[in-house]
């Protein structure tokens, strides 16, 4: 397969991946922010501090609003990194790999795009928290469907492997950050009274609350969100379960210079499946994350240069 | 208004022979039916995303080419005489660009003047020397054929203009068969109409034909200047029935004398490229060098005779409108033949006396930019105001060299759905005529239909339409 | 006259490139009275090398690992003609005529059209085309200054003439814009310099155009050094020809990757000691 065609494929399901996981994550903020009355616009401020994007937000908007920072994230195209922004890119490159996908991918991520372009350009307009909060929703609607359309149509060929590749590489990026960031949020502040609330927003974010009852069948603990979301294998959004689907993906697209990459990819495996939540706790949660995100910048870098966009 | 000659309707009313069981068919078939067939033809179309522009944000919601549901029927005869004189002149065009662009024979015999071709902007010095397999240099030609009335009620077919350079609309040749048969499989079974589904084979066999020297297994690929390109569905669509790559020029790179393709398992060797990107935007290192489409030290593989460009680059100067004139004169020169196909009578705006010609009566000529194409650039006299006619005898006064000019052709009419019902429109043809060892072709090719009533202009950037054509079988 | 000539060119990228590819047009020229006696050109990566179609000898080199410098060094001696002014038959398979054509770069604007008309008052198959090239070669060279670095690689013949300076490049292509605009045939030619005041670089451009009459009518080229203002000589060796600078050019190429690009160009013609 051409490479710039793997690119293309990969990057499609990047940034749908990546938009799901931006409204899990404004999801959880908006959730988070109306336990803290009084306290909201500190708290929106220092998410929006996050993104780098405080100035063109400011020259736009003025002062913080929750509801404006949700639209300046959400539907926004003058933020590049917007969900909306994030669905055009998803967008452009299966437009570019037309012929490649199946004609229901197409049309499932090319709907997504025209549908999520309209709606938001409604809410641009106006209106508060609770219609762009409906937004996040329909995103993660689409993003199940463009995933169940691709599994459920596609042959697994190399295309197929390259557009998972993209998908998990961009989930267990989310995945840590979303912990790294909610983490350090949550901890120090939760009232033993609260905890149930706020972990449990953490966790219905990524569709983890009931699994989290059926795994433990007891009161949520930050150790265990923490375990479960880093090493549980059989949990779909968990680091583990997606190093698990990238180590097999980069045996099956293998070439001849790739065996670097996926040694890489397997030591980064096997350290989730042999890990220890109390060795990781020690280490700290948050160094832990940032050497596995450092890791993960590796890996996509090594990816690009052996699949996507090789020089020769 | 001239008498024009209608493909199913005889003067009088009587139906010519070879529509009659179309007619037949038509009269038994509900009303409500057709309409209902049409629309799913459109929908159809679009969920297949065949269409036209590409363009922007929007192309999900690309526009479409309007397709007629009444065919454009050849009886086997008629196209018998068509693809003979189709492969003479596609030969001696073929001849021609070899003449030109190794021993220039016809030039130095006089036939065509050498400033003609020498000082024509789409004559190539960069392909002088090349040794081009087969010596075949337009792989894949669309000729345009129209059919005008004779006074004596007949009508003749002429060549209107060679295609040498990149032709497109096969794919609407191909889609609008498919869709016929889908539409009305039942009309199928009173015709015996000639396939064309096969033409992407023709076209992947001759690709492969031409293929350098010693090459046993030639790997193809389709290069598109990309997605947003007018004619990506096309190159897509070639290159998916083909079964080959449709690369961009990104995708490619030269090393070591040999051109390949970037590809998730390692560099792959190319041979053969069906090129979809003009001339100018094929090497930025030989032709213009801000472009981003093409490969940089393609030329340079190509003079090696490492791989083959399908068409040739330089094709342009056989197509040319200053070139037209002298086509049936090199089937003469090359074939020692007499032209099968007729030319449009031409005059030579760059020679006085013709120049005079046309300046007088530019009403009633169809006057043509040389070098323009795709309906651009053109002046249709007698539809035009006098404001309009005035304003292009300016333009034809200060550069006379850059047009021609021929008599307005009363083009043939076919029944088209139209708003009102059914009723005649100008029609053209697009055969597409394929050399590799051998001349080839799918029977037909693509009629186009100028929807506008009274309209000669067909090009689908112009809103012209296109229908199934068909070949009878006998 | 023989020449020794040495042409170093290196490139250097501020960050590696991943991918290079360059046209080397750096091998004298054999027809016209000039001879090679010796030369050799040093190069990195892979390399193939090839005629063009206006008879040059192009050597084209690839590169496909990572490099921060690609280094071309050209030398060797050459024997040029004796003779000033000298006509020569046409050489290669592109017809002379072809080169009656304008380019993008030498496209005659108003001014140029003018500089044409004052010089060459018929057309090109005219007797008096030989005084007519050199009336023009003489107001090209007088209207505009010769000065390193006033004008971009690409510029065309019209903003050259528009700001009245340019270097050799530049000079020429003003000279092939009015020859064309004439419907005279004319070709641009690079090469080198044996300058032994050192007024000028020695990486070198100038003109030929087409004499119709010349050669009891079987036409010839003859050499126009519009920088100098005089007539081609022994001074200069013929490299590569072509209808405007892009077709000549001594080297010219792509690379992905690299960053900033640093070009430094050293060439150095000298005089032969014959005997030694």
């Amino acid at each position: 397969m051409l490479s710039r065609t793997a690119d293309h494929l990969y990057w499609m399901a990047r940034y749908t991946e990546r938009a799901e996981n931006m409204s899990r994550l404004l999801d959880v903020s908006h959730r988070m922010s109306l336990q803290l009355p009084g306290a909201e616009m500190g708290y929106w401020g220092a998410a929006l501090g996050i993104t780098g994007l405080e100035p063109v937000y400011t020259a736009k908007y003025g002062p913080i609003t929750g509801a404006n920072v949700l639209r300046f994230m959400a539907v926004d195209l003058d933020n590049p990194s917007s969900i909306l922004s994030t669905l055009r890119s998803s967008r452009e490159n299966c437009h570019a790999v037309r012929g490649t996908v199946t004609s229901e991918v197409w049309e499932t991520i090319n709907t997504t795009w025209l549908e999520g372009r309209d709606s938001a350009a409604e809410k641009m307009k106006g209106g508060g928290e609770a219609e762009l909060v409906e937004y996040l929703e329909w995103v993660k609607f689409r993003s199940h469907l463009s995933r169940g359309v691709t599994v459920g149509t596609m042959l697994q060929d190399e295309a197929f492997h390259f557009a998972r590749l993209g998908t998990f590489l961009e989930r267990a990026d989310n995945t840590a950050r979303l912990l790294d960031v909610k983490f350090d949020e949550l901890a120090p502040q939760v009232s033993p009274g609260n905890e149930y609330y706020e972990w449990g927003a953490l966790l219905r974010s990524v569709s983890a609350f009931e699994i989290y009852r059926k795994v433990y069948r007891d009161v949520i603990t930050p150790r265990r969100v923490a375990e479960l979301m880093i090493l549980r294998d059989d949990m779909p959004r968990s680091l583990h379960g997606c190093l698990k689907e990238v180590h097999q993906i980069l045996g099956l697209v293998a070439n001849s210079r790739s065996s670097e990459t996926r040694r890489l990819a397997g030591a980064a495996y096997s350290q989730l499946q042999y890990g220890r939540i109390d060795d990781i706790l020690e280490v700290g949660l948050h160094r832990y994350l940032t050497d596995f995100l450092d890791g993960m910048a590796v890996l996509s870098s090594r990816i690009a240069q052996d699949f996507l966009v090789p020089m020769s | 208004m001239k008498n024009i000659f209608d493909e199913m309707n005889a003067p009088g009313g009587a139906v010519r022979p070879h529509y009659s069981r179309f007619q037949e068919w038509l009269a038994q078939t509900p009303p409500a039916h057709i309409a209902a067939k049409r629309a799913e033809a459109d929908s159809a179309f679009h969920r297949y995303g065949i269409t036209f522009a590409v363009y922007g944000e929007d192309a999900g919601r690309e526009r479409l080419i309007p397709f007629d549901i009444v065919p454009r029927i050849i009886p086997a005869d008629e196209w018998k005489k068509l693809e003979a004189g189709l492969a003479q002149r596609v030969n001696a065009l073929n001849a021609f660009l070899h003449d030109i662009y190794s021993s220039q024979r016809i030039v130095k015999d006089g036939l065509i003047p050498a400033e003609q071709v020498f000082c024509n902007a789409q004559y190539r010095p960069e392909m002088q020397g090349i040794d081009v397999r087969n010596s075949i240099y337009a792989h894949i030609a669309g000729v345009d054929i129209v059919r005008a009335a004779l006074p004596d009620g007949q009508a003749e077919y002429y060549v209107l203009e060679d295609n040498l350079r990149v032709p497109s609309g096969v794919s609407y040749m191909l889609e609008d068969r498919r869709m016929m048969m889908r539409l009305f499989p039942e009309l199928f079974s009173r015709y015996s109409v000639a396939p064309v589904e096969h033409y992407p084979d023709l076209l992947l066999d001759t690709l492969r034909q031409v293929a350098p020297a010693g090459v046993d297994d030639p790997a193809v690929v389709v290069l598109t200047p990309g997605a947003y390109n007018s004619a990506y569905f096309e190159h897509a669509f070639l290159a998916q029935q083909m079964g080959v790559e449709l690369v961009e020029g990104k995708d490619l790179f030269v090393h070591d004398e040999t051109l390949f393709m970037r590809t998730t398992q390692g560099p792959r060797r190319v041979d053969v490229i069906y090129r979809r990107i003009d001339d100018d935007f094929l090497d930025p290192l030989t032709f213009r060098r801000d472009s981003a489409l093409g490969v940089a030290g393609l030329m340079s593989v190509y003079r090696s005779g490492r791989v083959t460009l399908a068409n040739a680059i330089g094709t342009g100067v056989a197509d040319d409108k200053s070139i037209y004139p002298y086509v049936p004169d090199m089937i003469r020169f090359y074939l020692s033949e007499e032209p099968l196909l007729l030319n449009v009578p031409t005059y030579q705006c760059r020679k006085k006396d013709e120049l005079s010609y046309v300046l007088a009566n530019m009403e009633k000529l169809v006057v043509k930019e040389t070098h323009g194409a795709g309906g651009y650039g053109m002046l249709v006299g007698p539809a035009s105001t006098q404001k309009e006619v005035d304003d292009f005898r300016v333009r034809v006064k200060a550069a006379p060299d850059k047009y021609i000019a021929q008599p307005t052709l009363a083009l043939s009419a076919c029944p088209t759905f139209v708003e009102a019902g059914i009723a005649p429109r100008h029609i053209d043809l697009r055969p597409f005529v394929l050399s590799g060892k051998e001349v080839r072709m799918a029977p037909g090719g693509l009629t186009r239909v100028a929807l506008k009533e009274g309209s000669l202009v067909v090009n689908s950037s112009q809103g012209g339409g296109t229908k199934d054509t068909w070949v009878l079988e006998k | 006259m023989r020449l020794e000539i040495r042409h170093e060119t290196i490139y250097r990228y501020s960050s590696p490139a991943s991918y290079s590819i360059q046209y080397v047009r750096q091998t004298p020229r054999t027809e016209g009275g000039q001879r090679t006696l010796s030369w050799y050109i040093d190069t990195p990566g892979r390399r193939w090398r090839q005629t063009d179609a206006y008879g040059n000898s192009v050597l084209v080199l690839s590169l496909t690992e990572p490099h921060s410098e690609i280094r071309v060094v050209a030398q060797g001696e050459v024997e040029t003609p004796d003779e000033r002014g000298m006509v020569f038959p046409h050489d290669s398979a592109v017809p002379p005529l072809a080169f009656a054509l304008p380019t993008p770069l030498t496209q005659a604007d108003d001014a140029i059209h003018k500089l044409a008309a004052e010089a060459i008052s018929g057309s090109g198959a005219d007797a008096g085309l030989q005084v007519s090239l050199e009336v023009l070669m003489n107001l090209v060279s007088k209207r505009m200054a010769y000065i390193l670095g006033t004008t971009d690689v690409h510029a065309t013949a019209a903003e050259a003439l528009a700001q009245e300076s340019g270097v050799c490049q530049d000079l020429a292509h003003v000279f092939l814009a009015a020859c064309r605009a004439r419907g005279v045939p004319a070709r641009y030619i690079s090469g080198y310099l044996l300058d032994d005041a050192s007024h000028v670089a020695s990486s070198h451009a100038w003109a030929e155009a087409w004499i119709a009459t010349a050669n009891r009518g079987a036409g010839g080229w003859m050499g126009f050094d519009v920088t100098q203002n005089r007539l081609a000589g022994p001074e200069l060796c013929r490299l590569a020809v072509g209808r405007d600078y892009l077709d000549a050019s001594p080297i010219r190429g792509m690379r992905l990757g690299g960053a900033e690009e640093e070009m430094k160009v050293n060439v150095t013609v000298e005089r032969s000691h014959i005997g030694l």
